[in-house]
């Protein structure tokens, strides 16, 4: 008997929304009305300035040869170096983008100064982002600074989260874009909630949605010794409007076991886990990024791959 | 204390990894100078210590990016305590600066140079002077709205420096070359004179700094005022100078144009 090996059509694969702009905020909606209107973006990839440069993915070139594997860039910014040449052709190819911020502690009111808002601004004008995105947690230390090369994550407390809600709001009011935090990496974890309680709080208060890294919680639980998917059936996943997916490395130092968020395409089994559980739940699920990119295109197959085959079962973004 | 305090006491723990052993272990001097309320203390002590320190590189790389703005201070240094400047620097993070600068919100560049000129040395002090500017005129960006005044552009300053420090600085800067770190070891500090009680203006440009005659200097002090200066007031200075009006709108035009004011 001749076996038909099924067509795996990718539900992310939808036709892409250029030069999306919302702009403004409705006020008087809830984040779960307003999410409706935020656009399916699909798979994307992340970069960084000067990625590629330094050895990494050419995304165009991925985009042209794989273009389901990258329908949208995941653009990371840092107001003092700009958008880099890679990430200007995307945006003039007129392809869809977010923006990853590398530069904000969102609870720190002095960081979300007039001047930066501005500059903010107007690299949305350029990007045209569907909303911003980024990692919630300590970028730099004192005023902002390049060169620190520091992202701690936030304490757990809910002081802490109702002053990350105060920034976020300040951020989504002054850019017109919903802003979605993203649980940060990290080996120290200080505070008396959990990381998902933190953000559940953080989201609430800020009437938000959130932007879950798989591979940022998996790191978490495994400090913790939790199982991976431990208090994700608590966490309001009807939130999370974007997923990370991305390789670690384990390591140890001093007999002390870390996982390292180095980016690898070595995606844990726990990692998997929890983006397969999230593909389920997070009924407003609009963009998934594959953090690939520090490999080159051969390296990512697998793994784009892997997040095909959950979304073609679970996936159900709405447009 | 504030989430944000307790924020950089681990900051302060992650690049100090004495301090980080004993707020853990609870060492009342320690703690009582962190201010931590119990629960905070309770929450560091239940840490692991060798958490703080899986990051080999951290300080090392922190320390490379200061040289990177600080290289003719740091070979200064280099020059003046010998084979054992490289741990002498690493010892900037157990510094009572590096640790009040984080707690404080500061500028790790402002506690970094502030702890260099520490040192009893005339000239350290001055190339210390300089490269702070620089990086601190590296950092500032362009506010918002045109205004009606003339004003020096982002990043863009004036200072008066001791006679000679300016070709000292280039003289190091050649020696060193881009390894600057490399170029330390045996570092054999050039024979310049500096003359302290002299003055050589120069003017800074995207981290270049270049000399600047008494005009111009005079004139662009003027612009770097806090909010800038009139046209009316420009042409006042250029008279002591005998400059005319025209003169005067010709240069601000012109400088304008190179970016140099806005
Ligand atoms: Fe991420």
């Amino acid at each position: 008997m001749i076996e038909i090996a099924p067509v795996v059509v990718n539900p992310l694969r939808v036709r892409p929304v250029v030069g999306y702009q919302s702009g403004v905020i409705d006020r008087r909606q809830s984040f779960l009305e307003r999410v409706v209107a935020l656009p399916r973006l699909g798979v994307g990839v992340s970069t960084e300035y000067g990625a590629q440069l330094a050895g990494g993915l050419d995304v165009m070139d991925l985009a042209e040869s794989a273009p389901d594997h990258v329908q949208f860039l995941e653009v990371g910014v840092e107001i003092a170096k700009g958008l880099d040449a890679d990430a200007l052709a995307w945006i003039d190819a007129g392809r869809p983008t977010t923006y990853h911020f590398l530069d904000v502690n969102l609870d720190e009111p002095d960081d979300l100064g007039p001047d930066w808002l501005r500059e903010v601004a107007e690299v949305c004008r350029q990007l045209k982002p569907a909303w911003l995105c980024g990692d919630a947690g300590m970028w730099h230390f004192g005023p902002r600074d390049r060169n620190h090369m520091l992202l701690l994550p936030p304490i757990l407390t809910r002081e802490s989260a109702t002053d990350m809600a105060v920034g976020i709001r300040r951020l989504r009011d002054a850019t017109g874009y919903e802003v979605l935090p993203e649980n940060p990496p990290g080996q120290v974890f200080i505070g008396d909630m959990t990381l998902l309680e933190f953000f559940a709080e953080v989201c609430e208060r800020a009437d938000t949605g959130m932007l879950l890294d798989c591979a940022h919680l998996a790191i978490y639980q495994h400090l913790h010794g939790r199982s991976p998917l431990e208090g994700l059936d608590r966490f309001p996943l009807e939130r999370v409007v974007e997923l990370h997916v991305a390789g670690g490395t384990h390591r140890e130092h001093d007999g002390f076991a870390w996982i390292d968020d180095d980016h690898t395409t070595a995606v844990s089994a726990e990692t998997w886990a929890i983006f397969d559980f999230a593909v389920k739940h997070a009924t407003n699920l609009k963009a998934v990024v594959f953090e690939c990119e520090r490999n080159q295109a051969a390296a990512t197959e697998a793994g784009f791959a892997r997040l095909a085959e959950t979304l073609a079962v679970d996936g159900h973004m709405h447009s | 204390m504030s989430h944000h305090q307790l924020q950089r006491v681990i900051v302060r723990m992650l690049h100090d990894q004495a301090f980080a052993r004993a707020m853990i272990a609870g060492r009342s001097d320690t703690v009582a100078q962190a201010a931590l309320s119990d629960a905070e203390r309770g929450w560091l002590q239940a840490a692991d210590p060798r958490a703080f320190a899986v990051d080999t590189y951290r300080t090392s790389r922190l320390l490379k990016a200061l040289i990177d703005e600080f290289p003719c201070s740091v070979a200064r240094v280099a020059s003046l305590s010998g084979s054992s400047w490289r741990q002498g620097l690493h010892d900037f993070f157990s510094s009572t600066g590096f640790h009040v600068g984080i707690q404080r919100r500061g500028r790790l560049v402002e506690s970094f140079a502030a702890w260099l000129a520490e040192r009893d040395d005339q000239v350290l002090s001055a190339l210390v002077a300089l490269e702070l500017s620089v990086a601190l005129l590296a950092r500032q960006r362009s506010s918002a709205g045109p205004g009606t005044s003339v004003k020096l552009a982002a990043g863009v300053g004036v200072l008066a420096l001791p006679g000679g420090l300016l070709s000292l600085v280039h003289a190091v800067r050649a020696q060193l070359g881009d390894d600057v770190i490399g170029a330390l070891d045996g570092y054999r500090w050039p024979p310049h004179q500096v003359r302290m009680a002299e003055q050589e203006r120069v003017l800074v440009v995207a981290g270049a700094v270049e000399p600047l005659g008494g005009p111009l200097f005079d004139l662009l002090s003027c612009c770097g005022a806090p909010g800038g200066a009139t046209l009316q007031q420009l042409i006042e200075v250029g008279a002591r100078h005998e400059a005319t009006a025209e003169d005067v709108a010709e240069i601000v035009d012109e400088l304008r144009q190179d970016g140099v004011l806005r």
